[in-house]
């Protein structure tokens, strides 16, 4: 085995409260006067890997517990689990939103409230509660995406509207061809960006395949042509 | 919690030549304690680890004058020894809260603050660079059966080493983490 692996080893059973005395004394002894800045490192990233694991579920019912009852007792360690439970959330929600257009199966953004009823009616007959979750998280997904559109009078359709037709433009002319404050347009980029709507480079704003998608829905549903 | 310091401005001038003559190696290596001791504290469950370094700071710097004539070894050392103290003597004073406790009194606060941590995550994700956030989420986006099979994928799209990847991965997680932290501490 590599010192390194070995080093990595000793650390993660620091953590999970697997080293007797002497030893714990003696890394931690390390962990403040061996000014390697490598062992830090180290220290740290067994750290967030075993965090990562803990919160993504990827870790033993044994290694669960023994976080639970030591490392996990400290608050700064439960500010790291947030983040990566954040992170999981995120990623849960943009791979929802994706999926939208990607799987016909999933309720799309402009299906009406009919259909998603008529779905309630099957779905509800199907004892598994995680069709039920994954349209509730997807109703989420599309209400966030609609907020990025309507919010502030409309401006996220605006700029998706203004974004296809000049193909790329920076805020300060999306500020000056939408006659809106720089504060509304830099807010409504945010959310739009946010959603995966508008994609960003280096200050320059294009519409993204998603953004064209939904805008080519929205003017489907309204019967606009551009 | 913030405390204001025992000691005088000179005294810290005088704790940091003794960490260094060169004055910015001090304030490096200052920092670089600071933080360690930051970690070994949070990592033995105190709440507030801040407080308990400034505490140690503290010690050490009223008892410079001391210290400088008696003792010869490496300052980090020193330190270690009086962070040890100090624990002790918080682990006497403190009791440790269950989590089950913890989690149960604060349910609705968990929610408030885990739906922060995710509007601070999105915000800190567009700060950065589109290749970073795309290769973040690449990293974490990964099911349980497939998570070793993405990332050697990832490390070969990249061209660079397993070992590579988790380093990259580390650093812009730390950088996220710093981000997010502000991000909070300015919506509360």
């Amino acid at each position: 085995m590599s010192q390194r692996l070995a080093e990595e080893q000793l650390i993660r059973r620091y953590f999970l409260g697997d080293l007797p005395n002497n030893e714990r004394e003696h890394i931690q002894k390390r962990l403040v006067t061996d000014h390697d800045p490598d062992l830090f490192d180290t220290f740290l990233m067994i750290e967030g890997e075993l965090l990562d694991d803990y919160a993504f579920g990827f870790i033993s019912h044994q290694d669960r517990e023994k976080l639970e009852s030591g490392l996990l007792l400290s608050p700064h360690e439960h500010r790291k689990v947030a983040f990566v439970k954040a992170l999981n959330q995120h990623l849960t929600k943009n791979k929802t939103l994706h999926s939208i257009l990607a799987e016909p199966t999933v309720v799309p953004l402009n299906r009406s409230v009919q259909s998603l009823d008529q779905n309630k009616g099957s779905d509800a007959d199907c004892t598994d509660s995680r069709v039920w979750q994954r349209l509730l998280s997807e109703a989420h997904s599309n209400r966030t995406l609609i907020q990025s559109l309507i919010d502030g009078d409309w401006i996220g359709v605006e700029i998706l509207f203004e974004l296809t037709s000049v193909a790329i433009a920076t805020r300060t002319e999306l500020s000056s061809l939408l006659e809106r404050d720089d504060l509304a347009i830099t807010d409504a980029l945010s959310r739009l960006i946010h959603n995966g709507l508008v994609e960003e480079t280096v200050g320059r704003y294009s519409c993204s395949s998603l953004g064209s998608e939904i805008l080519e829905k929205i003017q489907h549903v309204i019967g606009f042509k551009a | 919690m913030n405390r204001d310091p025992t000691y005088s401005a000179e005294d810290f001038q005088n704790l940091l030549r003794w960490l260094d003559a060169d004055q910015q190696r001090a304030g490096e290596k200052y920092e670089d304690i600071r933080q360690r001791l930051v970690k070994l504290f949070a990592w033995q469950h105190v709440s507030d680890p801040e407080q308990l370094v400034d505490e140690v700071i503290d010690r050490v710097t009223s008892r410079l004058c001391e210290i400088e004539k008696t003792y010869k070894g490496e300052p980090g050392v020193y330190f270690y020894a009086v962070a040890r103290n100090v624990l002790r003597e918080h682990e006497k004073q403190t009791q440790v809260v269950p989590l089950e406790d913890n989690s149960l009194v604060s349910y609705k606060q968990d929610s408030e603050n885990s739906r922060r941590a995710e509007d601070c995550l999105s915000q800190c994700l567009l700060k950065l660079p589109p290749e970073k956030r795309e290769l973040v989420l690449a990293y974490y986006s990964d099911s349980k059966e497939s998570k070793i099979e993405v990332r050697n994928k990832l490390a070969a799209q990249l061209g660079v080493t397993q070992e590579t990847l988790r380093v990259r991965i580390f650093r812009l997680r730390l950088s996220l983490e710093k981000c997010i932290e502000a991000c909070i501490k300015i919506a509360e």
